[in-house]
């Protein structure tokens, strides 16, 4: 730039830009996150439902150390992020979902449960090169900074992927997914429009299962050829992250490409105090079925690929389960609560076989440790059998929840890894900060 | 590029101005859109070269998980056989003392990760957070056995 | 999971109470996913103490035998370090009740699979000590073991056996664990110390809970039904347990030989009805105490239904492998009751049951499968996966048992599951 343009440069800048600070400071995106809880399913929400998605490419940080390179979306401008953002929206609104491309090749977003999907204004179609050949299941933007904006109708409310429909075999393994979360209208805390779907809105949480062959990932990033024929996951993942990043916070500082957590946080089940159970929205973007499987509490299945369980009049058909298996491509959405069923209680009601003293604890050899010496929720040291202490934070407990495929539990073969997370109970005044 | 008609030498407190705008733009846009990535200050545990030479791991990260319950110790294996060692003797596992409050970490679940570690791998221990002894942006000390590695940053 | 809000079929619930406890809760479910209405939480005197159940599980390795003449797996099968007679190293829990310290220790490298089947009555208090005896193939290893009741509802990590979470029992010691079950069905049990390699070398079972309307109630006469169902439609005559794992041999050699493996490659070689392969399953119920007992000793629980024509049979089928499974009947329908412990009936009472000739079970989930026996004869049970049709790859044999009729009558009754 000239020196004689500078100054009018600066001239004309100065004012926009000042307008600039405050615009961002005071006006939210074009899409926002209403809040950034800790743990918990995070929407981005629009208010005239447009989102702005951008295909592109990152890193995506596993527990071992290694870093994969993944193409997934960034919202509205922003940061690449695995997986894409969790759109939500209500059920009967019309939705706009731009598609930014700035892959080196054509891509896609297809939104499986949605009717009549327009493309720039036209159905979405099938793309064929010159020889009749599928080269698209939908309408694509062309590679480098192609674009394509997508129209539809929020459907029936419920949970759905949104995923790549180019090269789905390669896209979609290299992270081109997210959740649409379709919410019934005039009812934000129920899953569908039955009553029996509520939930508390404050323990809604986000299992978007996925897995990774670095071997294939690693052939993109140097854009070299991959032999599907050889594909092998080797990291299994919830919201693109691995135990125990799945534990960590939402938008951990570093996991700068995976913000979502997938940490259960709930206390437990009350009449009166903690009526409502936690929803939990599972979807599979992966190849294999996952077979989930929460310890501690079963889940109530309510609904699959956006439709509730139930009959032709209304009949409750949902089901319970303590192993929750999702197909490639499809949702479940469940109802969760854990009950203190015993009441366990030092004094009035102790638990009736022995609990191992203090001393076995500290000289028990091998990984066998007391992680909740305290097997009473919530008791406090003063109420506590001699010898045993209380070591966590407010006498909460933890179960885990895993893939039982039990090979996917594990980071590249470690065990204690992989698609698996923790399930927190506090107890029923919660848990001091 | 066409002339400028109307260049008008400006005063110099103004030429501050502008890159104090654009600075004030890139920041705001950060805290206010969140980039999460090279917009965070660099995080990084102090290296003991005797330390790693004698446990045979560098640990790489400290931080508060389990929305605030659960501290992870992240180590990296550098030597698979002292590394087996340091993590099969639960008779010293390592504690984490909060240099601010004094407050000790100190119960760990020890994640047996197959039964050999890789050398170059990252695995991990996770401690319970007794009584919120560890917090987010403190320093922790890191004592195993006679080792200790002091100033640890917790995120 | 149990829905707090449950409707219908109270006044059958609360007979159920009045005629099995005289009013006192401890005989009823806190948690019934049994599509029962649901007794408010509370603490309240129990008034008759339950029924205690004690029972000794130890834990260690051991060797057994895959079919005979299955093709080989260089160098990963026959195992060169196998014992006579035996050709597969594995983990495995024994039931040791009853015996002396002595004799527990004795035991020592003499684990079965599948593991010993369990049954229990709702509302029993359980004991189940572990001791753990060690590895006698592995003395370098200081495993732990756990039992993981799988599926227990409302659990707490104490006895949930994770050993991240709560602890594992170390060589040489014991723990005991306690359950309350108060809801039937079928579950399973596994060790979940590094559940990878401790589940697939072998440390699976069976636990199943019995109904407590089995006692009686006022809409349903005293018998076997698999659920709390007020209705009497889960009634039973027979029933048989059928745990369904895969064998990678290549993770078992390596086990053995103290060598390490990937479980991302995962590849299993053998597919197992109660840690057999056919035509080992159809083997008669064996005893690891009797010597006599042969190549099976180790694995003692057979396959083999057998069952009088017109008689309800229950199957209890559980998959601990890493794979989905699909069993079939020839020529049977099935009626799928029940789904992961559970009354498949919605929380407003409606139907789920599903007749079917498939019953798809992914890792980690159980099904209640009931059919009525046809004519006499013999119908195959078996896996539609044709590749879980094999023995290290080659020929028959895998997840396939027989169902054996006989006319009315022939049978006596049976006293046990699986026998
Ligand atoms: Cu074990
Ligand atoms: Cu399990």
């Amino acid at each position: 730039m000239l020196p004689a343009d500078l100054g009018r440069w600066k001239r004309l800048s100065a004012v926009p830009l000042a307008a600039a600070v405050v615009a961002v400071l005071v006006v939210p995106g074009p899409d926002r996150v209403a809040a950034s809880p800790p743990a918990g399913l995070e929407c981005r929400t629009a208010a005239d439902n447009a989102f702005d998605l951008t295909a592109t490419g990152g890193y995506a940080a596993m527990p071992d150390g290694n870093t994969i390179y993944m193409w997934s979306y960034a919202s509205g401008g922003g940061e690449f992020q695995l997986p894409g953002p969790t759109l939500c929206v209500t059920s009967g609104t019309k939705v706009t979902v731009v598609l930014h491309n700035s892959l080196p090749e054509p891509t896609s977003i297809t939104f499986p449960g949605q009717a009549q999907v327009l493309a720039d204004g036209r159905p979405a179609q099938p793309e064929t090169d010159a020889a009749g050949t599928l080269t698209s299941l939908t309408t694509t933007a062309a590679a480098n900074s192609g674009a394509v904006t997508y129209t539809f109708t929020a459907g029936p409310p419920g949970t759905y992927l949104y995923q790549s429909g180019t090269d789905v075999q390669k896209q979609v393994q290299m992270g081109l997914y997210g959740a649409l979360v379709v919410r019934p209208a005039g009812h934000p805390d129920r899953e569908n429009d039955r009553a029996d779907s509520a939930f508390d809105p404050d323990h809604e949480y986000l299992y978007l299962l996925g897995e990774i062959d670095p071997d294939l990932h690693l052939a993109v990033e140097r854009r070299r050829a991959y032999d599907f024929t050889r594909y092998k996951a080797r990291y299994f993942t919830i919201n693109g992250r691995s135990m125990p990043d799945t534990i960590a916070p939402n938008h951990a500082e570093w996991l700068p490409a995976q913000p979502y957590g997938a940490l259960i946080h709930i206390r437990p089940y009350d009449p009166v105090g903690n009526p409502k159970p936690a929803l939990i929205r599972y979807l599979n973007a992966g190849s294999v079925a996952y077979p989930f499987h929460p310890h501690g509490s079963d889940e109530q299945l309510i609904a699959r690929d956006g439709r509730p369980a139930q009959g032709p009049a209304g009949q409750d058909l949902s089901f319970s389960n303590f192993l929750i298996d999702v197909s490639p491509g499809q949702t479940v959405d469940t109802l969760m609560i854990w009950k203190d069923a015993e009441h366990w209680d030092p004094q009035g009601n102790p638990i009736p076989v022995p609990l191992p003293s203090l001393q076995d604890q500290i000289v028990g050899p091998g990984p066998e440790t007391w992680f909740a010496e305290n097997p009473y929720l919530g008791g406090t040291p003063g109420e506590l059998p001699p010898g045993v202490v209380q070591n966590n934070q407010c006498g909460e407990y933890y179960h885990v929840a895993h893939s039982h495929a039990l090979e996917q539990a594990t980071n590249y073969g470690a065990s204690f890894g992989g698609m698996m997370t923790l399930i927190r109970i506090d107890p029923p005044a919660g848990c001091p900060a | 590029m066409a002339a400028i008609p109307f260049r008008i030498p400006r005063p110099r407190p103004g030429r501050l101005v502008l890159p104090l705008l654009v600075l004030a733009l890139v920041a705001v846009s950060i805290v206010r859109f969140g980039g999460y990535a090279a917009a965070r200050p660099g995080y990084a545990v102090p290296h003991d070269g005797q330390l790693e030479a004698a446990l045979g791991v560098r640990f790489t990260q400290a931080a508060v998980v389990g929305d605030g319950g659960l501290v992870e110790l992240r180590y990296l294996v550098l030597d698979t056989q002292k590394a087996s060692a340091f993590q099969n003797d639960t008779k010293h596992p390592p504690r984490l003392r909060n240099e601010r409050s004094g407050k000790l970490a100190w119960r760990a679940a020890l994640m047996k990760q197959g039964h050999e570690l890789r050398p170059g791998q990252s695995y991990y221990l996770l401690y319970l957070n007794n009584g919120g002894a560890v917090r987010r942006g403190d320093t922790i000390e890191i004592t195993s056995g006679q080792r200790r590695l002091a100033h640890v940053p917790v995120r | 999971m149990t829905d707090p809000v449950r409707q219908g079929s109270i006044s059958r619930r609360a007979l159920l109470a009045g005629l099995t406890g005289l009013g006192t809760w401890a005989v009823l479910p806190e948690s019934g996913s049994d599509a029962q209405p649901r007794r408010p939480a509370a603490l309240l005197p129990r008034a008759v103490p339950n029924p205690t159940a004690s029972l000794h599980l130890a834990a260690t390795d051991g060797w057994v035998s895959m079919p005979q003449g299955s093709p080989p797996i260089s160098p990963f099968w026959p195992d060169p370090l196998a014992p006579a007679g035996s050709d597969l190293y594995v983990f495995g829990f024994r039931d040791v009740t009853g015996l002396s310290a002595t004799e527990v220790t004795g035991q020592r490298g003499k684990a079965q699979i599948t593991a010993p089947l369990l049954g229990f009555d709702q509302e029993t208090d359980i004991k189940i000590k572990l001791t753990n005896l060690g590895l006698s193939q592995r003395p370098d290893l200081v495993d732990g073991h756990t039992v993981h009741w799988h599926g227990f509802r409302n659990a707490i990590p104490l006895f949930d056996g994770v050993p991240e979470l709560s602890i594992s029992v170390p060589i040489g010691r014991e723990f005991t664990y306690f359950y309350r079950p108060h809801d039937a069905g079928t579950y399973m049990y596994h060790c979940h110390f590094e559940d990878v390699e401790h589940v697939q070398m072998g440390m699976t079972g069976i636990v199943y809970v019995r109904p407590a309307q089995n006692s009686g109630t006022a809409d349903v006469p005293p018998g076997r039904y698999v659920y709390n169902d007020g209705d009497g439609s889960t009634r039973y005559d027979r029933e048989f347990a059928l745990m369904l794992t895969e064998v990678w041999a290549e993770a078992h050699y390596r086990d053995a030989h103290i060598q390490t493996t990937d479980w991302t490659d995962y590849k299993p070689s053998f597919f197992a009805f109660n840690g057999r392969c056919y035509p080992d399953t159809l083997a008669p119920n064996g005893d690891p105490l009797s010597q006599a007992a042969g190549r099976l000793r180790y694995q003692p629980i057979s396959s083999l239904i057998t069952a009088n024509a017109g008689e309800r049979v229950l199957l209890r089928l559980a998959n601990l492998g890493y794979r989905n499974h699909t069993l079939t009947v020839d020529g049977v329908d099935l009626l799928v009751v029940g789904k992961d412990a559970a009354l498949l009936r919605g929380r407003d009472g409606s139907a789920e049951y599903q007749v079917t000739s498939t019953v798809q079970i992914g890792p980690g989930e159980s099904r209640d499968v009931i059919l009525t026996a046809p004519e006499p004869g013999t119908y195959l049970l078996y896996d539609r996966d044709l590749t879980s049709l094999a023995n290290a790859g080659g020929g028959r044999g895998g997840q396939l048992t027989e169902i054996r009729i006989s006319p009315p009558g022939t049978l006596p009754a049976q006293t046990r599951a699986n026998a």
